[in-house]
């Protein structure tokens, strides 16, 4: 049943490795990792994004939000993607804007992972009536369109890049607690885990410390779906006009401050570029989640 | 044997999906009692006197102990009674009913092209593992569904609206139009949300029809001597199409209830704009059941895949852990 | 056979002419009053058009030319985009917002219509005239005009009307227009019903204009109407009927065949509420819709300059005020300091944003709320342009050479988060730096507006350091005067307090005379340009933008859209 439990890409929760195997097939997997092309593809796009995330405005042509009276011009020479209604240049703003998504979404993933893989252990570990419980719990969460409980929240605690990290955050945990306890199912029954208990260790050290190594694999995948799917819930927010506040060169807020000019077909330059840019960086951020499946599951 | 296990099975699935509703509608009545501000006092303005506020608010009920307000609310909903919405002061029944229907029109055109398409994409995707046509296919879906659907949708209505002018930009059709003139009003954002599923939806055909191509049970099959449209047809395709039904199952809830953006794009009454417009109002009885709705739905969906996946896939086991 | 005009006007001043009357046309014909303000203002006192023409005459302008009636296309239904979407229910005494104001008077009538630009015109009144001080207002109601269901207008319709939107037990949208003005009792049928008289509070030389579609609430209603009626259809005069309203998406209105005003030339109005500005432009473009109701140069550029497009505006005052905090309480003290307040308001280039947000349908704004466009206005007051040196200078005196930071808050709301930016970049040039805060219009209005430790209550639009707030169209410039500057003002977002200013203004208010008027809107206009609590960059045109086919609408600047009945489709 998994296709139906694990709506992310539908690995082999089974697929756990054993312990003593540990280290050679980390090994293993990493060497595995550079023969793949989907992978290198993936991580280098993903890598030219960080480094301007990193850098902002430092080595963009221009300052991403310097207003001048060059307004709406296409693209030139000297504006490589034409300039926006304040005539800002939109190339040092596309190059600029990876920042804040690259902050927000991986901020929002990692609060998303780190609560859902405690849920999914204690979920899967324990087990009984907490399990079944938090289940019904995670199942009415996840009951509820994304967007929706998001619009909600955020028009109750006001939006800013805080509430959007958790609010996404949180809202995550429920399909990551689901997957992590489904493999958390399959490691229960194996000998290094009944090894422990007999051992006399204790719940929270065999969770944290026995399980939890041997399930990073589909963690890091979940983590790289994960991420794809909150760089998107988090542009549709914006869309909206929740998140993050102009002038920022976000990208979202960019398509979203210039969709109306594009009515008559004019003007399409102040959307289509922030939208590759979002394009490309979710696609190369699924090009690594699938190098990472790919692996994981040989 | 296996009969009474389905039905203890079904019996378990339907008291677990109870179950789930109930928590549903605490989280729900929770989250909107959560949210800050006076019901009063939002609904009558700043500048009302809070002597007035106190009257709504005794008048709304909102002043009640939060147990009574949830027991009151839960009882009316299950009786079909919504309550009378905060901002426009009509039947809550009335709004949402329109809504919610035009939430189920969008959603059936979509589905109508998106279940097939995409079902043929992915078989076909992975009946010809790794070669262009897959290639092509992947590719085609994994970047439609790594745009946001604001953008598709804007680039559709630019060029099949306005420059083409072959479909209508928004997707109300006028009052008493025939069912072609509906669709074809829905036809636009259909394909918007097409293009966002598409990819997704392929991407699990496929990998199912892979797992099952290599399965042993085909290995057997072909040595058994049956030829290979036989084997596909009755065996590979049969079992890919369950998991994919599932999982088609699990985005009922988002395209009638998270289609928010689309419908704002479209100018469309659906559910989601309706939640969307309660929740910045604080129209809270709208907000209340709407989102209740749109869970509802969910649920019901999911627990059909549930069964429907349970009593036809023979490899089922029940009563373990899922 | 002609009589010389100025025989007849010294016969008008002597037998028939008003004290206020006859200053008005002594203020034109000695210059101090122009042509156009002249017969702006000679509509408010309804000064008759006899009158009028033979001061024209005596000027030596030609009357005013009656509007020619050509044959116009009639039948077919059009179809309007209202955005954004009510957002209160139908309920004309409860109107606060366009949706619900553009749809009620589709249907509905007022006493008086304000008109394009600004001046008055009949409606269910047909001639209206104050007292000698402007405390007694007398209408003359159209007689013969029948409500859609069949009943006759009368005089106890009118009162029953001003009594639910004066009356504070109500609780209506109009009670800050009319409050200081009239009460809910003082409304008295005369002339055997013919005529209704209004006793005002005080000396009200605008009061026309309260009874117009300005005040939009104070649509005309049947004596027997209920509340929760409206959206039914049939309780109004106008020349189309509401024929069904469903909410968040649209109303149908079909011609009103018992209409006063005779045989509108559509058939129909099929109303949209649209709530994305660039779906309700792409229906336009692509001829789903004939009209849009409100649209903006910033929102939807792609309407302005486009072959398939008519632009429609009228002039008027809707305006955005940027509003400084003056409190030693809070972490905020710069805007303390005039000097800072005058420095932020020499930043703004303002010609270069009224032509960058709005084409130029606009106009640039003095930081005070007597707009260039009313008459009462004193046209000598300097315009405040962009000075970096000078604003550099200013801050340096008050001690912020260095500059400051500070958040502006305000809501996603047409052209404002624009503006916003824009603001944030021009300070920037003086080492001003402005974090900005856009939030919903529903949170920025959110919260009480009195009370608590301030008196103002917790809402944003009241209480943050700087913030943008939209202000719509007024006939005068009254409500906002008092409301948003005059000490302890109910709006006062800038908690400015100045005596000089208060005693201009109550001197502006009870003036009746242009020239005594102006006197004193000089005084205060400047006052507000020395102390400068509010920035007011622009006022600009009520627009609309409609298809080829659309022809004979005149918009008006608060939105409303009585002028349907007179519109058809080529």
């Amino acid at each position: 049943m998994s296709a139906m439990t694990d709506d992310a890409a539908g690995f082999d929760p089974a697929a756990g490795l054993v312990p003593t195997e540990a280290k050679i097939a980390r090994r293993e997997m990493v060497r595995q990792l550079m023969r793949s092309k989907t992978f290198i593809v993936g991580t280098l796009i993903v890598l030219f994004w960080v480094f301007w995330a990193i850098t902002g405005s430092a080595f963009t042509p221009h300052d991403p939000l310097e207003q001048t009276s060059e307004i709406l011009k296409a693209p030139s020479s000297s504006a490589w993607f034409g300039t926006d209604q304040f005539g800002r240049d939109i190339f040092s703003r596309v190059l600029a804007g990876a920042q804040s998504t690259l902050k927000v979404a991986p901020a929002a993933t990692v609060v998303a992972i780190t609560l859902g893989t405690i849920l999914g252990l204690i979920m899967g570990f324990v087990g009984g009536f907490t399990d079944e419980a938090t289940s019904r719990l995670v199942d009415a969460i996840l009951a509820l369109p994304l967007i929706v409980i998001a619009v909600v929240v955020l028009t109750a605690l006001g939006s800013s890049s805080i509430t959007l990290i958790f609010v996404i955050g949180l809202i995550f945990t429920s399909p990551i607690a689901r997957t992590v306890r489904a493999t958390v199912l399959g490691e229960r029954q194996l000998d290094y885990v009944q090894a422990a208990q007999l051992r006399g260790e204790r719940g929270p050290y065999i969770m944290f410390v026995e399980i939890l190594p041997n399930i990073m694999g589909p963690i890091i995948v979940e983590t790289t779906v994960r991420l794809g799917y909150a760089i998107f819930a988090i542009a549709g927010l914006t869309f909206l006009g929740f998140g993050v506040q102009p002038p920022s060169p976000d990208w979202s807020l960019q398509i979203s401050e210039n969709y109306t000019l594009l009515s008559a077909g004019t003007y399409w330059w102040t959307v289509v570029f922030a939208c590759l840019a979002i394009t490309t960086l979710v696609i190369a951020v699924n090009l690594v989640a699938d190098g990472l499946q790919q692996v994981v599951d040989e | 044997m296996r009969e009474a296990r389905i039905y203890r099975f079904l019996l378990k699935r339907f008291v677990y999906a109870l179950i789930t509703l109930f928590i549903l509608s605490v989280l729900v009545f929770g989250a909107s009692t959560f949210l800050p501000g006076d019901v009063g006092r939002n609904v009558l303005g700043g500048f009302a006197s809070q002597q007035d506020v106190d009257i709504f608010n005794h008048a709304a009920g909102t002043d009640r102990p939060l147990v009574t307000q949830y027991v009151d609310w839960v009882t009316h909903f299950v009786q079909g009674d919504l309550g009378t919405s905060f901002q426009y002061k009509v039947a809550v029944s009335s709004l949402l009913g329109p809504s919610f229907t035009n939430s189920l029109k969008l959603a059936a055109v979509a589905f109508i092209i998106l279940v097939p398409l995409s079902i043929l994409g992915g078989a076909i995707a992975g009946l010809r593992r790794n070669s262009l046509t897959d290639r092509v296919i992947t590719v085609t879906g994994v970047s439609f569904t790594a745009i946001p659907e604001f953008v598709t949708a804007i680039a559709f209505i630019l060029l099949f609206g306005l420059w083409l002018g072959w479909l209508p930009v928004t997707a109300a059709a006028p009052e008493g139009a025939n069912i072609l003139t509906q669709v074809k009003y829905l036809l636009l954002p259909a394909f918007a949300l097409v293009a966002v599923e598409f990819g997704y939806i392929a991407r699990i055909t496929r990998s199912s029809i892979v797992e099952n191509v290599d399965a042993d049970y085909t290995r057997t099959a072909y040595l058994k001597g049956l030829k290979k449209k036989d084997v596909i047809g009755r065996h590979v395709l049969r079992n890919s199409l369950l998991p994919t039904i599932a999982v088609v199952a699990t985005q009922v809830g988002y395209l009638i209830g998270g289609l928010l953006v689309i419908e704002k794009i479209f100018n469309y009454n659906g559910i989601g704009l309706r939640i969307f417009t309660a929740a910045e109002n604080k129209d809270y009885p709208v907000l209340q059941s709407g989102v209740m709705l749109v869970g509802i739905v969910y649920l019901v969906a999911t627990l059909t895949a549930d069964i429907l996946y349970s009593v036809f896939n023979p490899r089922i086991r029940f009563g373990g852990d899922e | 056979m002609e009589r010389d005009p100025l025989k007849r006007l010294d016969e008008y001043r002597l037998t028939q002419g008003t004290e206020l009357e006859n200053t008005l046309i002594d203020e034109f014909l000695t210059g101090e009053a122009s042509r156009a303000d002249f017969l702006r203002h000679a509509s408010v006192i309804g000064l008759s058009a006899t009158a009028i023409g033979a001061a024209l005459g005596t000027a030596g302008y030609a009357s005013p030319a009656r509007a020619a009636t050509r044959a116009v296309k009639a039948g077919g239904r059009l179809r309007l985009g209202i955005i954004p979407a009510p957002a209160r229910p139908m309920e004309p005494h409860l109107f606060a917002d366009h949706g619900t104001l553009a749809t009620g008077s589709i249907c509905g009538e007022y006493l008086t219509a304000t008109n394009a630009d600004n001046t008055l015109s009949p409606s269910l009144a047909i001639s209206w005239k104050p007292n000698k001080d402007g405390t007694q207002w007398a209408f003359n109601l159209r007689q013969g005009v029948k409500f859609q269901d069949g009943s006759p207008l009368t005089a106890a319709d009118v009162i029953a009307t001003f009594k639910r939107n004066t009356d504070p037990a109500i609780g209506g949208s109009a009670l800050s227009a009319f409050k200081g003005v009239l009460k809910p009792g003082n409304i008295q049928a005369a002339n055997g019903g013919k005529t209704v008289v209004f006793y005002l509070d005080a000396p009200t030389a605008a009061f026309p204009y309260l009874c117009s579609n300005t005040t939009y609430q104070a649509l005309i209603l049947p004596s027997t109407y209920k509340i929760g009626e409206f959206a039914k259809g049939g309780t109004t005069t106008g020349g189309f009927k509401l024929t069904s309203y469903t909410p968040g998406v649209g109303a149908k209105f079909d011609r009103n065949p018992g209409w006063w005003g005779g045989k509108t030339p559509l058939d129909g109005v099929d109303a949209t509420y649209y709530t994305d500005s660039a779906a309700v432009t792409a229906a336009l473009l692509s001829g789903q819709i004939d009209l849009i109701s409100q649209v903006s140069f910033a929102d939807s550029r792609a309407l302005f300059g486009n072959s398939k497009v008519q632009i429609i505006s009228a002039k008027g005052t809707p305006h955005r005020e940027i509003s400084m905090l003056i409190s030693t309480a809070a972490a905020i003290k710069p805007f303390t300091d005039r000097r800072v307040r005058q420095a932020l308001a020499l930043t703004l280039d303002r010609p270069a944003i009224i032509k960058q947000l709005f084409s130029g349908l606009a106009v640039p704004g003095n930081d005070s709320p007597f707009a260039s466009v009313y008459p009462s206005s004193d046209p000598t007051v300097p315009q405040r342009k962009q000075d970096l040196v000078q604003a550099k200078a200013l801050l340096a005196k008050a001690g912020y050479a260095k500059g400051f930071q500070v958040t502006l808050t305000t809501e996603k709301y047409i052209e404002i988060p624009q503006l916003a930016q824009i603001l944030a970049a021009s300070a920037k040039k003086v080492g001003i730096d402005i974090k900005l805060n856009i939030i919903t219009s529903d949170a920025y209005y959110g919260g009480t507006y009195d009370g608590g430790a301030t008196g103002r209550g917790t809402t944003p639009w009241l209480n943050t350091p700087l913030n943008i707030t939209d202000y719509g169209h007024r006939a005068v410039p009254n409500v906002v005067a008092s409301s948003a500057f005059k000490s302890k003002g109910v709006w006062s977002s800038s908690n400015y307090a100045n005596p000089a200013f208060d005693k201009a203004y109550d001197a502006y208010s009870a003036a009746l005379t242009l020239k005594q008027q102006r006197k004193y809107t000089g005084i205060a206009s400047r006052i507000l340009l020395a102390d400068t609590p509010v920035i007011i960059p622009y006022f600009y045109n009520w627009t609309m933008a409609a298809s080829k086919k659309v022809t004979g609408y005149k918009a008006s600047a608060i939105g409303t859209m009585t002028g349907l009945s007179k519109t058809s489709l080529a």
